[in-house]
């Protein structure tokens, strides 16, 4: 269960606009084992999306990426589209936000199936493709039949079954999931990240989930990376970093969010998170910590191991 | 505590697009149902939460109760006063004065156009108070009081200029500029980030606090109703299925409906989570089930459920409408 899957190494992406640059992600490390499960949190803006799209090379032509992501002694960043091509869906797979957004509406679902298959295994025919396809369905939970409807006759929670089902179809290593469940309903969302739960345990595919909401992650993955402002702020174990987040942002972020477990005041984060075209000197969290001192506002700590985990904070440094 | 809001079997009903086969057929009219029935009754000073999921007919219910739309039938009582009795514009604008709403979508609610000092002053222009001077010192004092500072700055700003959370702080300055009585709040939290979600809240309870107000806050999120409601009803289908307190619906609530919402909120304390998976979608609100309009979703659901209708009904400290109690 050691062995890495996919290791990230100082990954920086800058979009390059007209009139300034955006740092939207700076020096990221991490590792994914074989079958673990890796929760990515953070705010609008604070690169979730953008390392989700890294991974997968789906960055905009202005976005300009330095580092390296290493999947199987192969930097990923260095293949050329159409080499990549044969790992994107097949061995790395991306579930969107937004079911209507990755489904064609002029398609059926059946024919999403069919181009999938047809472009990964050339070989493949028709009758085979069709026949795993509706048992994807079923494993995800929708009725084989369906194959034949076009995405508006299905809800969205149907529509993100399928969505899961067309990520999986190829037994992908790597499933990266960009807010999977933010746009459907409360009882739906539950349905669904049992089914994420049920196929992880039964695929063993490495998970890599990302969203805002802290009690997703709470329920379904082994460790967690707090990014903020597109530096990673915290990084370890889920129970260790919930039980006692260091991180000032992580404490905070998490007394912020209401449970129904404690009747107990929010604190909030002063402020708002700041512009990326021109972040505060220092560490980048420092206008909003309530513990920030005079070196916050010179010195950019750097992301050091402290204890069980890794932490990027003043606070935890000789 | 004195009533501020009652509502008596308030019904409102969508008339659905027929196409022009099915009017050459005489196919009969169609109706989403949106809010069916609903008997609720809101005190002066509380926090009333309304929860539901998306398309249970909680947004459509505070826009009746503040008269943006026209009831199908039913009636509500402001104040003592049948809101179907206010006909006239002057009466409206009485109304407007008292029951305001701040809308989920910072983004949709202002006009992209309109700096937001203009925007703010047109409605003290429109309901004709104060003299000029006085209105812009109005709005300075209003933008400052909800953290927008300094309000000359942010007087001449373009929304497009301000983040998310900025924007709904100027939704809730406009809602609370005539000071009204009743604000509806219609998920004031759901488009703005988790860090920013704590501030807005805490300068909706402060401001209750200050101008003596009531809410109606309208969320899917049950986690927000249990942080700020005092009795709160749960939607479902257009219906109120249990509804009560706060303390008593979360220590034990009663309906399955609720009692599956309440076990599947993610919540970041409980690491291994027992819920209980309802199976299936919302049906359509345009055909609703017969009988219980839970049961084909419902894990206890035994046959009187399918034919017979549950009632809203008392069941010691709260209303509930199942067949179980």
């Amino acid at each position: 269960m050691t062995d890495k899957l996919l290791s990230i190494r100082n990954l920086s992406v800058k979009y390059k606009l007209r009139d300034y640059t955006i740092n939207a992600l700076e020096d990221i490390s991490l590792d994914l084992n074989t079958g673990s499960s890796l929760g990515v949190a953070g705010e609008t803006g604070s690169g979730k999306s953008t390392l989700a799209l890294a991974i997968m090379k789906l960055l905009p032509k202005y976005a300009e990426m330095k580092g390296k992501i290493i999947y199987y002694d192969k930097n990923l960043l260095e293949l050329k589209e159409e080499e990549f091509r044969k790992i994107r869906g097949s061995k790395i797979s991306l579930v969107f936000q937004e079911p209507s957004a990755t489904l064609n509406p002029v398609m059926s679902i059946k024919e999403h199936f069919l181009e999938l298959f047809k472009t990964h295994i050339p070989e493949i025919s028709e009758e085979e493709a069709i026949e795993r396809a509706s048992k994807l369905l079923e494993e995800t939970g929708v009725p084989g039949a369906r194959l034949r409807d076009y995405p508006h006759m299905l809800s969205g929670g149907m529509k993100q079954r399928v969505s899961i089902a067309l990520a999986l179809a190829l037994n992908p290593d790597l499933l990266v999931a960009d807010e999977p469940t933010t746009a459907l309903d409360v009882l739906i969302e539950a349905q669904i990240l049992e089914l994420f739960k049920k196929l992880k345990r039964e695929r063993n595919f490495t998970l890599m989930l990302i969203t805002h909401n802290l009690g997703v992650l709470a329920e379904t993955v082994e460790e967690i990376l707090i990014l903020y402002a597109g530096k990673i702020a915290e990084y370890g174990k889920i129970d260790k970093v919930f039980n006692e987040p260091l991180h000032p942002y992580t404490k905070l972020l998490l007394e912020s969010v209401p449970s129904i477990q404690e009747n107990k005041k929010l604190s909030y984060i002063p402020g708002s998170p700041p512009d990326l075209a021109n972040p505060p000197k220092g560490c980048r969290f420092h206008p909003r910590c309530p513990f920030a001192f005079d070196k916050c506002k010179i010195i950019e700590p750097e992301l050091k191991k402290v204890n069980d985990r890794f932490v990027a904070c003043h606070l935890y440094y000789e | 505590m004195n009533k501020l809001i009652e509502t008596r079997n308030l019904t409102k009903l969508f008339p659905v697009r027929r196409g022009i086969w099915e009017i050459i057929t005489r196919k009969p009219q169609k109706y989403v149902h949106a809010v069916e029935d609903v008997n609720l009754t809101i005190s002066s000073g509380e926090i009333f939460t309304l929860v539901g999921e998306s398309g249970s007919g909680k947004t459509t219910l505070g826009k009746l109760l503040i008269k943006l739309i026209e009831p199908t039938s039913g009636s509500i009582y402001f104040e003592g006063k049948n809101l179907n009795e206010l006909q006239s514009w002057d009466d409206l604008k009485q109304l407007r004065r008292k029951a305001q709403m701040i809308f989920q979508d910072p983004y949709g609610s202002l006009n992209p156009r309109s700096k937001i000092g203009s925007g703010l002053k047109y409605v003290l222009d429109l309901h004709n108070l104060y003299n000029e001077n006085e209105r812009r010192k109005k709005v300075y004092e209003i933008l400052e009081r909800v953290g927008l500072h300094p309000a000359e700055k942010f007087y001449d700003r373009y929304p497009h200029e301000l983040s998310g959370g900025q924007r709904q702080r100027v939704a809730i300055a406009r809602a609370l500029l005539l000071k009204p009585k009743f604000v509806v709040a219609d998920e004031p939290v759901a488009m703005v980030d988790v860090s920013i979600r704590a501030q807005i809240l805490e300068l909706m309870l402060e401001l209750k606090k200050e101008m003596d107000l009531t809410y109606m806050i309208i969320t899917h999120d049950l986690s927000l109703a249990h942080y700020i409601a005092d009795n709160m009803a749960i939607m479902y289908l257009a219906k109120i299925v249990e509804m009560g307190s706060k303390d008593s619906i979360f220590k034990k609530p009663l309906h399955p409906y609720t009692q599956a919402l309440m076990s599947s909120i993610p919540d970041i304390k409980v690491r291994k989570k027992e819920r209980i998976i309802i199976q299936g979608e919302v049906p359509n609100a345009i055909d609703p089930p017969k009988g219980c309009r839970f049961h084909p979703r419902c894990p206890f659901a035994f046959d009187k459920c399918k034919i017979i209708e549950p009632e809203l009904k008392k069941v010691n400290d709260r209303f509930v409408a199942c067949h179980l109690y």
